[in-house]
């Protein structure tokens, strides 16, 4: 009995922080650009799959992996903004058309991911132990640990970014008020920029760590950025913080509804649960009117 | 005096384009031909629903496939579980996408632009859910086999069913096309422009967004049932994500809220992947530049190459502006 | 006083705790300009948008032509014969200029798709009718040779005019305008000027709000003052123009201007 609740609390908190990462990563983008970046589960999958090349096929020490697969999912970040969202909005392209230009990058992401790692599932080599570790009930291993703290790392980090830094200031203005951002001496190319960086780093750590305990697999990224989508509009779209408790949230349904329920219904479940939020509380659970104003 | 008003948009591309099209079974020789032309046809239906309601209205639903998918299933239900014909099965297909288009559609269309397009999504996942899982009901990964379509006892061979489709596509166009040209297009487009001030108008923003989901919905159902007709073969496969890619990609390629768009990206769209596979393990990479190519350097898709309106637009900017100045002085 | 046409009946909008519009009464008799001024922030607009029912009015009561519609919905208003432009010209980009002006007679056709569908020869012959009245009205302002011009190549003085065109073309009983010269060259003023004095001279009631005095003393017979939310004056022109109350908010938003 406890086994299973202790195994299905964990199984939950550590895919729900990797939900919630994204949803984090899909929310900081949207509130400086207003854009929804449906390739925001590629930069995951890049963080897995460079994890196996790093790791497995060029046995780097884990330290120096994990500063390669930040360099490739930054450097992914940059080619998504400078390749197709500063493209689109100087030529005055609608949000939503910039949203199908991030769904051909996530296509040439996942094109070139192809090339390079095949379609077959890997083995991600996880950085810490997957040995079991007891606490009373609870059984866990290091690595969904990791994880889990890992997620609350970067929400303090992406709190003290916003809220404590000048620059956090800016991304918040530009969110507001591109325009008068402008003229208060923001370049908001700079932030857009920034954010797409922030957010591909962030999700980029999520696939390394969760590789390990998911597989490593170049498809990987598509339902992740749903899951992010989702999260992001069950907590709340117009906030990073909300968006993150709501992956958290759907990771302990999906492990709940799975393990209790059938898990065959727990996907479609949680959508359905997803679009009655909607209708209730049209900007999410956790959600403000900021949202309204597009 | 009052001036010449501009000559109105004809009929005439659109019979062009339906004398081509009753013209291909004689010029394609394969069968595989045939069914590349026949799906042309179904993604230009689907299609065509999608651009009357984000093209034209302004209203993006990501959850058409979901449409399209519950058309095909239905389509195929209605004859294998109920027994019953193909005619009735059509009719009671395309009533319930509009069922469950009113259900969706009331407390969805509230929502605007991205959470519009994120709660659509939701819905598509759902129905490709139910799909896949309640085996029971809609046969799962298996999915549900229906027979070929008859006519006096006999079955209808594949030119046959090409005009069938042929037939269903040039309904759906005649439709879109009359619509987007009729007071209604006029309405659907201002609401896409400025809600505000459709609604000071006398435009009913409401009740015409449930009206053009609905519609879109049961265009999409129509293409589905054509779907059905011409694979004998319903499975989840027709909600998943690559439906709703190539969908967006052929309004990308053919040119949103245009009224050909959707026919020329869904050629562009259907025989590209058989160009492609010369690029082999390049395709995928090359299908996503493409997209990106249109959205970059032809915004407004190949339909703004042809269409005559824009021609003489980019030919009046060329000229130097001075009725403009003049009128104001 | 002649037949009323618009009555406004202690008007309030609260935004939160700040009262935008404050128990505001006026009324506007048939066939007459009504001015609609005042400084920044007196609400002006807010009581634009309860009249055309963009916003729904906290307190009080609208009656247009004996009917209360404090409650109808906005697009229920234009059918009835209240008309209004915008201040941001909020013309359909995606329209030619005829279509925008085409767009105004949508309520002359009946209502939903399938009756569109439906509609045969009669619907054809409306669409001609409506085609041809969009062009009279575009002759009216002046613009009939730019019908088929697309919006981002008109000028703004073009369309102010492309807006009262639309505005007009549904012959309303009521003209409502949101600051028409509002960004426009003296040229364009004085054109939009004479535009609306012909129509003050067929007969068309209107409510103009507006930033500029002199344009308004010179379009209206009647002029309402509103200073922060509430009505400070409703006078002629002539008596207006030398009342205390009003000079006194408009030179207090001066000593405001020069403080800043």
């Amino acid at each position: 009995m406890m086994m299973k609740l202790s195994y299905l609390l964990l199984a939950g908190l550590t895919n729900g922080s990797v939900y919630g990462l994204i949803g984090l990563s899909l929310s900081i983008i949207y509130g400086s650009s207003r854009v929804i970046n449906f390739a925001q589960g590629e930069f995951v999958m890049l963080g897995a799959m460079t994890a196996v090349m790093f790791l497995a096929t060029l046995a780097l020490p884990w330290p120096v992996a994990l500063v390669l697969v930040a360099v490739v999912a930054i450097v992914a970040a940059l080619g998504l903004d400078h390749g197709v969202y500063r493209p689109l909005v100087r030529r005055k392209a609608e949000p939503l058309t910039i949203m199908i230009g991030t769904l051909a990058a996530a296509i040439i992401i996942y094109g070139i991911a192809l090339l390079v790692w095949g379609p077959e599932q890997k083995f991600v080599p996880p950085i810490l132990s997957l040995a079991p570790i007891r606490f009373g009930f609870l059984m866990t291993n290091a690595q969904q640990l990791a994880i889990i703290a890992m997620f609350f790392g970067f929400l303090v980090a992406t709190w003290f970014l916003l809220y404590r830094t000048r620059f956090g200031l800016s991304i918040r203005a530009t969110g507001v008020n591109p325009r008068v951002a402008l003229l208060m001496g923001i370049r908001s190319e700079r932030i857009v920029q920034f954010s797409f960086m922030y957010s591909a780093f962030v999700s980029g750590m999520a696939g390394l760590m969760i590789g390990p305990l998911l597989g490593g697999q170049i498809g990987m990224g598509l339902l992740l950025t749903v899951k992010g989508f989702m999260a992001a509009i069950l907590g709340g779209l117009g906030s990073p913080f909300a968006a993150a408790a709501g992956g958290l949230a759907i990771g302990l349904m999906e492990a709940f509804m799975a393990g209790y329920g059938t898990s065959l219904y727990a996907e479609p479940a949680i959508f359905v649960l997803i679009l009655l939020v909607l209708i209730v509380r049209p900007y999410g659970l956790l959600g403000d009117y900021e949202a309204e104003r597009r | 005096m009052t001036a010449n008003s501009p000559p109105r948009p004809t009929l005439a591309p659109v019979i062009f384009i339906l004398v081509l099209g009753a013209l291909l079974p004689f010029l394609l020789q394969s069968g595989f031909h045939m069914r590349l032309a026949m799906l042309i046809w179904i993604y230009a239906i689907l299609s065509m629903g999608f651009n009357l309601l984000y093209g034209y209205t302004g209203q993006i639903s990501l959850g058409q496939p979901a449409f399209y998918a519950i058309g095909a299933y239905g389509f195929a239900m209605l004859q294998v579980k109920l027994g019953w014909g193909p005619v009735p099965s059509f009719i009671g297909t395309l009533v319930v996408c509009a069922v469950v288009a009113v259900l969706i559609g009331l407390p969805l269309l509230r929502l605007r632009t991205h959470y519009l397009a994120m709660a659509t999504l939701a819905f598509m996942l759902i129905q490709h859910g139910i799909a896949n899982r309640w085996i029971g009901f809609t046969g799962g990964q298996s999915g549900i086999a229906i027979v070929p379509l008859q006519w006096g006892g006999e079955t209808i061979g594949r030119t046959g069913l090409y005009f069938v489709v042929l037939g269903m596509a040039a309904a759906v166009l005649l439709l879109h096309d009359f619509l987007v040209r009729s007071h209604v297009g006029r309405a659907m487009q201002a609401i896409r422009d400025d809600e505000t001030a459709a609604a000071a108008l006398g435009v009913h923003v409401v009740k015409y967004k449930l009206r053009i989901l609905v519609l879109s919905a049961v265009i999409a159902g129509v293409a589905g049932v054509c779907f059905t007709l011409t694979s004998l073969r319903v499975d989840p496969s027709l909600s998943e994500f690559h439906v709703l890619v190539s969908m967006l990609t052929i309004v990308v390629v053919g040119g949103l809220g245009t009224r050909f768009g959707p026919i020329l990206g869904s050629v562009v769209v259907v025989l590209l992947p058989q160009v492609l596979t010369g690029f082999g393990e390049l395709e995928t990479i090359v299908y996503g530049a493409f997209i990106l190519v249109f959205l970059l350097f032809l915004p407004h898709g190949l339909s703004s190459l042809i269409e005559r309106r824009d021609f003489l637009a980019a030919f009046k900017a060329r000229k130097p502006a001075g009725t403009g100045k003049e009128a104001a002085e | 006083m002649t037949e009323t046409i618009l009555k406004v009946e202690g008007a309030t909008r609260r935004f939160g705790g700040l009262v935008a519009v404050n128990a505001v009464s006026f009324e506007i008799g048939k066939g007459m300009a009504c001015g609609l001024i005042g400084p920044n922030g007196a609400g002006k607009s807010t009581m634009f948008d309860l009249i055309t029912g963009v916003r729904p009015v906290s307190a009080g009561d609208i009656w247009f032509k004996g009917q209360r519609m404090t409650n109808a919905p906005a697009h229920a208003r234009s059918p009835m014969g209240m008309a209004r432009t915008f201040q941001i010209v909020r013309l359909f980009r995606g329209l030619s200029v005829l279509e925008n002006v085409m767009l105004g007679l949508h309520p002359r056709f009946a209502d939903g798709i399938i009756r569109a569908l439906l509609g045969g020869k009669a619907r054809a012959a409306q669409e001609t009718a409506t085609r041809a009245r969009a062009m009279e009205m575009l002759d009216f302002v002046g613009l009939a040779d730019r019908a088929d011009a697309r919006i981002e190549e008109m000028t703004l003085g073009q369309l102010r005019l492309v807006d009262i065109a639309r505005a007009l073309a549904l012959g309303p009983d009521l003209l409502m305008l949101d600051e028409p010269a509002a960004g426009l060259n003296d040229a364009e003023t004085d054109n939009l000027g004479v535009m609306l004095e012909r129509l003050r001279k067929q007969g068309l009631s209107m409510l103009l709000v507006e930033h500029d005095v002199d344009f308004i003393m010179n379009a209206c017979d009647r002029i309402v003052v509103m200073d922060r939310g509430t009505k400070i004056a409703d006078d002629v022109p002539a008596r207006v123009r030398t009342d205390p109350k009003v000079i006194s908010a408009y030179i207090g938003q001066r000593a405001a201007h020069a403080a800043h």
